[in-house]
């Protein structure tokens, strides 16, 4: 007769069993549930695109260009200097991106007088990064962010995930190569973080049509390092960059000498005052040295110099932000006041001196205020305001913005819903305007000065165990549009944005993502239909790790079909060591920029050239955990 | 009011890097697999840890390694400075569990880890280890059991 010991452990085991049956759907649960970005995301920052830690991985993002190319509405692209420029028009214009912004670990990434931090850190190594969220148009206003249509939040590792020494060693086609270094450590409650990578781009060329094709070649030394505790961070981000620079101020695409040397130090403090009160301080310095000859006068700086440009330039930004957060019954309440600074320090031709300048210093100064209210246990209502003044030296003009943000959020166990009405204002860059010496054109009077966007956006979304499904609708007007269009009239945009993803198991993943816009009035065109998509597959085999996506991007422009499909096999040759094989680009049908020509002699724009931001590229990579 | 703390908690992510119920519900889960009690005693130095263990009626925090069925440690420091207050008879019969691949790899009666790996949790066993403490676990955890490391 079996005793009651017995029978007890009898039924602990047979328990034991059938939980264990579960042992994959537990750790599915418990990785889903602890993942880092749980601490960060905002659900009432707006419509987020997230990129986790796990899934860096698996798609072996290395650099922000290698996740940029799957995000929806603003996607990758290059100007013609071969910066990251994913607004760029593909004209002849400085950069068109200021309106996208990068925050790394809650401060903004800044080049000041290059717009934001997108034409350097576009496409940043990521090796130090843990997840990265996107968000579209004006995000809450826990934080003040400059106006902008997109916000790019990254977050750091962590010491208590990756602690000790990460070796990453890339090879590849035409002599690609980056050598990456990660160490973290955790000592008394006291983070560190130091990352440093050198990368070595050698890039497809771009025929011009001359025996010697354009070239956008590059070399970075990149810095990021942190300490913080509880109470207090800091970071430090140093990089530079020395690129050829495609066409450059070329106007008919034809330099005979394109380089731009990039200098860029990013330093920030944050601390919490206390409980309610916290306040971060950051500098961002940028410094530039230029080298272009060509045949013909040169774009902007021709009047002055003709057909050679050798100068340099340093500008200097500086933020300082105070922000209080309480609950006082059902209100979340946030507000705060940031103030930046930015000042060209020098622009200079070498053996000339300083180029004289419209103006050489702006002060931004911010106003924010939000009150998020919670209606139910699954709902809220927010509502956010800031005011920003932007200030100039030598008499120009300065601007008053508005942001406005109205919005519903509905928080079920598997349904989600929000929706947001906003109204954004955005200021001319009147320091691109006036790098362009030989216009006559007054900055003050012949501009539309401030750009106001209404918008009304939604987000449904269904998430359960193995399906997460959403869908994102966007409408959006530009009144007063700084990019004048050939009718004058508002640019009007419709976008659809549908996402699926699904879990076969805990290693197995597909995700899908379809997206449509409709543009009315927008550059030369009356209307304007994009489409794009990708499906991507995350596979596991024993100790082997697959990965396939193809992004597809197609226009009404020209109606032409672009691929960019992807591939990796990944050998997990012990815990430590992982070996893996990508292709990027394989079919070399990844998407196109029009890079625009005019021929300097007559002034008649030339049929313009198709610049893929995407190199072709296989590469061998060696990870190693020390 | 509570409730709409739990929604404001739900909106603006976690202060801490765990989620109580999924935490609990895997390390109990291996636990009981383990030990094959309904109830377990555990030691452990991670804060956090310790923290969600807390708040559970299955696992019992015990405040002396000798007197767990099991103790789980951090890091290499936190083996050391448990290993140096444990009764050296009860060192061989207590097994540890590991949070982190580098413990599970520098000590032997270390049976296993849950240790997060480039973004994902891993679960490893070392199937001579386990069977010095004379544990068997289900044949669902076969994929999860290594000969050695």
């Amino acid at each position: 007769m079996l005793s009651w010991r017995g029978v007890l452990l009898s039924l602990l085991l047979f328990t034991s069993i059938l939980n264990a049956e579960n042992i994959d759907q537990l750790l599915s649960e418990y990785n889903q549930n602890n993942d880092l970005s749980r601490q960060t995301i905002d659900e009432n920052k707006g419509h987020l695109v997230l990129f986790t830690r796990e899934k860096l991985e698996r798609m072996h993002a290395k650099t922000l260009k290698d996740v940029m190319k799957y995000t929806p509405i603003i996607y990758y692209h290059e100007s013609r200097y071969a910066l990251p420029d994913p607004l760029t028009s593909g004209i002849f214009e400085p950069y068109r991106s200021n309106f996208i912004r990068i925050f790394i670990d809650g401060v903004e990434i800044t080049q000041g007088w290059l717009g934001s931090g997108v034409v350097l850190y576009g496409d940043m190594n990521i090796n130090f990064a843990d997840h990265i969220e996107f968000y579209y148009m004006t995000p809450s206003f826990d934080t003040s962010v400059e106006p902008a249509y997109l916000t790019i939040f990254i977050y750091s590792k962590t010491p208590e995930r990756d602690s000790g020494v990460s070796l990453d060693l890339m090879a590849g086609s035409r002599g690609y190569n980056v050598e990456s270094f990660n160490y973290g450590k955790e000592h008394n409650n006291v983070s560190y973080m130091l990352n440093v990578s050198h990368t070595l781009e050698e890039r497809e060329r771009v025929d011009n049509g001359t025996d010697d094709p354009l070239k956008r070649d590059f070399e970075r030394v990149q810095v990021f390092g942190y300490i913080k505790n509880e109470k207090h961070s800091f970071h430090l981000q140093i990089m530079q960059k020395n690129t050829d620079a495609l066409a450059g101020l070329s106007f008919d695409a034809t330099p005979l000498t394109s380089e731009i040397d990039y200098q860029n130090i990013h330093m920030d403090y944050q601390t919490k005052l206390n409980a309610y009160w916290k306040a971060q301080f950051s500098y961002d310095q940028l410094t530039t040295d230029t080298l272009m000859v060509d045949d013909e006068s040169l774009l902007y700086v021709g009047s002055l110099f003709g057909n050679s440009y050798s100068g340099s330039s340093k500008n200097s930004t500086y933020s300082a932000e105070l922000t209080y957060i309480n609950q006082f019954g059902k209100h979340r309440v946030t507000g705060g006041v940031k103030e930046r600074i930015k000042v060209l320090d020098s622009f200079k031709e070498d053996g000339v001196g300083e180029i004289p300048k419209v103006f050489d210093k702006e002060a931004i100064f911010s106003l924010f205020l939000q009150d998020q209210y919670a209606l139910s246990q699954r709902e809220l209502l927010s509502l956010g305001i800031e005011y920003s003044y932007i200030d100039r030296n030598k008499g120009v003009s300065s601007d008053d913005l508005l942001q406005l943000r109205i919005g519903y959020l509905y928080h079920g166990d598997k349904w989600r819903y929000k929706a947001y009405l906003y109204q954004s204002m955005f200021a001319l860059d009147p320091f691109s305007y006036s790098l362009d010496l030989s216009c006559t054109k007054n900055v003050d009077t012949d501009y539309n000065r401030v750009q106001t966007t209404y918008g009304i956006t939604q987000e449904l979304r269904y998430k359960e165990k193995k399906h997460d499904l959403a869908l994102m609708f966007y409408l959006l007007k530009d009144q007063d549009g700084l990019l004048v269009n050939s009718k004058d009239e508002d640019t009007k945009y419709l976008s659809t944005v549908l996402q699926y993803g699904y879990m076969f198991d805990l290693k197995n993943r597909m995700d899908i993502q379809l997206y449509y816009a409709h543009y009315s009035d927008i550059f030369e065109l009356s209307s304007l239909d994009d489409y794009s998509g990708y499906i991507s597959l995350m596979n596991a085999y024993g100790t082997f790790e697959f990965y396939n996506a193809v992004v597809w991007h197609q226009n009404s422009v020209d109606n032409k079909n672009y691929f960019d499909l992807t591939s990796s096999v990944s050998w997990n040759i012990s815990e430590d060591l992982t070996f893996t094989i990508r292709g990027e680009n394989i079919l070399d049908k990844a998407k196109e920029t029009n890079l625009y020509r005019m021929d300097p002699e007559t002034g008649e724009m030339m049929v313009p050239l198709k610049v893929s931001p995407v190199d072709r590229r296989i590469v061998f990579e060696l990870e190693y955990q020390l | 009011m509570k409730k709409i703390l739990v929604l404001l908690v739900l909106l603006y992510g976690h202060l801490f890097a765990l989620e109580k119920g999924s935490t609990l519900k895997i390390y109990h889960e291996i636990f009981m697999s383990a030990l094959h009690k309904e109830k377990i005693k555990v030691y452990t130095s991670a804060k956090e840890l310790k923290e969600v263990f807390r708040t559970s009626h299955k696992i019992i925090l015990v405040n002396t390694p000798d007197l767990a069925d099991i103790v789980v440690v951090d890091t290499d420091r936190s083996y050391q400075d448990i290993l140096k207050q444990m009764d050296i008879r009860q060192q061989k019969k207590i097994p540890f569990f590991a949070t982190h691949y580098q413990v599970l790899a520098a000590y032997d009666n270390v049976i296993g880890a849950l240790y997060w790996k480039k973004g994902r949790s891993q679960l490893l066993f070392v199937k001579p280890r386990l069977e010095r403490f004379g544990i068997t676990l289900s044949s669902e955890y076969k994929p999860f059991i290594v000969d050695e490391l």
